[in-house]
């Protein structure tokens, strides 16, 4: 990190960075109308699957959640980097002065909110097809735990993207590599939202799986700030 | 942290088992425009990437100023490189472009600064459009625009009159006789023999990943190809 820039600097450049990928997705929506559409579409097929007896079948509905974020997720990581890598802009960030964490924080900042935006529309989406009954405070803290794996997930995603710039069979690859590391945060997931969803939530259990998925996403971004800039050489 | 003098010790670079450039040594000084000339393959692109900072050497060392090798990447923000592409944005205007680029360089006035610049390369009228709407010499000025914007120590241009109409050529000529007035470094590839003769303080020939000479001063078009072919005679693909 360059000696001469704060950790505010850090993050003011990060920012400045998702606010071009903000302006750009803006103008474009190509990378949160593919994701939302792809993740909404997810959540219907699975409501007619698990369609049963006049009703859908409300305990899978925290696996098919996980899955539609997953796969919506990794459309959007697939396009998070191709846009620096078009017209070779990501050389250009390179050669700026500012720190190489803030171009990764920037780039993770950005996917973190095109999924959130994704979000919107899933939660509510697997909220209605399968009939959830959640009282205000298990709504509370599900939104926690989406918040708590998407940030996870683009952590790790975000890293594995810009690994994969240069590859020439990236789309495939980014799957290949990413499913494996992100497998606690789905499992994790799962798990959390499975025990929202029952009538007598288990807290304590909750709370353990909550902790072990901030501990996952502290040590993922750790990793992530430490790793980015040799990545990036050559 | 500004720098007048950038060296190149003794610096190899192998991709795989392709050894792209052997042993080069070479530097410029401050307000100096050198001409880097070769035939295709001959590494001048590789070596361009040593300067910028963007690619180590397998072997060698670069030297930014007074800058320890092991802290190159310090030297980044005064380094302006403008590539084969314009290294911008498509879906952002010209002006966005260059601005965000200035916010990036710690520029105190991005906005203005950017503007002044593509006033300069003649893009005012175009600023506001995206730039994919740009034709191939727009976007090179508009990469020239955006590598300046940091008001940068060294400025490499890779094919910079590529693309470029008569009136584009003169406007980037003229910006780099006054960077050599400001004092900057200028270190250029070009295949434009006239274009070279008219700029280059110095000139260098590589070929193969080698240097095979250094000529420090100005040669006129026809000094400057009787140089070149005699450099490269025999050993790669003759001057076009």
């Amino acid at each position: 990190m360059s000696p001469e820039r704060s950790v505010f600097g850090t993050l003011v450049d990060a920012w400045r960075i998702t606010e071009k990928d903000l302006l750009v997705e803006l103008r474009t929506k190509e990378i949160v109308l593919t994701m939302g559409y792809f993740g909404f579409l997810v959540v219907l097929i699975f409501s007619f699957a698990f369609f049963q007896d006049g009703a859908t079948i409300s305990s899978v509905a925290s696996g098919i959640l996980w899955v539609s974020i997953a796969f919506a997720g990794t459309l959007g990581l697939g396009r998070i980097f191709e846009r620096e890598r078009e017209g070779d802009c990501i050389r250009a960030l390179l050669l700026s002065p500012i720190p190489r964490p803030s171009i990764y924080l920037g780039k993770a900042l950005g996917v973190l909110i095109f999924m959130l935006v994704v979000e919107a529309v899933v939660v509510p989406s697997v909220y209605f097809f399968f009939n959830l009954d959640l009282d205000r405070t298990r709504a509370g803290v599900l939104l926690l735990t989406v918040l708590l794996g998407t940030l996870g997930y683009a952590i790790v995603g975000t890293l594995l993207a810009a690994m994969l710039l240069r590859a020439r069979t990236k789309d495939v690859l980014l799957a290949v590599v990413l499913y494996p590391l992100i497998l606690p945060v789905l499992i994790i997931g799962v798990k959390a939202t499975g025990i929202l969803v029952q009538p007598e939530p288990v807290w304590n259990e909750l709370s353990l799986w909550l902790r072990l998925l901030g501990l996952y996403d502290a040590v993922f971004l750790v990793a992530s700030l430490w790793i980015f800039e040799p990545l990036l050489l050559d | 942290m500004r720098f007048d003098r950038v060296e190149a010790r003794q610096v190899t670079k192998i991709y795989d088992r392709h050894r792209a450039l052997h042993q080069v040594n070479l530097s410029l000084e401050k307000g100096q425009v050198m001409a880097l000339l070769g035939p295709n393959g001959a590494g001048k692109t590789t070596l361009l990437w040593m300067f910028s900072t963007l690619s180590t050497p397998t072997s060698g060392t670069m030297h930014f100023g007074e800058l320890p090798p092991d802290r190159a990447k310090e030297a980044r923000g005064q380094i302006g490189l403008l590539s084969h592409s314009a290294l911008t944005y498509g879906d952002l205007s010209g002006l966005e472009n260059v601005a965000f680029f200035g916010r990036l360089y710690g520029a105190a006035d991005p906005v203005g600064e950017a503007t002044r610049l593509l006033e300069d390369f003649g893009l005012k009228e175009a600023q506001e459009r995206p730039a994919k709407t740009y034709s191939r010499g727009m976007l090179q000025r508009l990469g020239l625009a955006r590598a300046l914007i940091g008001r940068p120590s060294l400025v490499l241009l890779d094919e910079p009159f590529t693309g470029l109409d008569r009136a584009s050529t003169r406007t980037v000529i003229d910006r780099v006789h006054q960077l050599r007035q400001e004092g900057a470094m200028v270190l250029m590839i070009s295949h434009d023999m006239e274009t070279t003769a008219e700029l280059a303080d110095a000139t260098a020939v590589l070929v193969r990943g080698k240097l095979e000479g250094v000529h420090q001063g100005r040669l006129d078009t026809h000094a400057l190809r009787a140089r070149y072919a005699e450099l490269t005679e025999g050993k790669k693909e003759a001057v076009a």
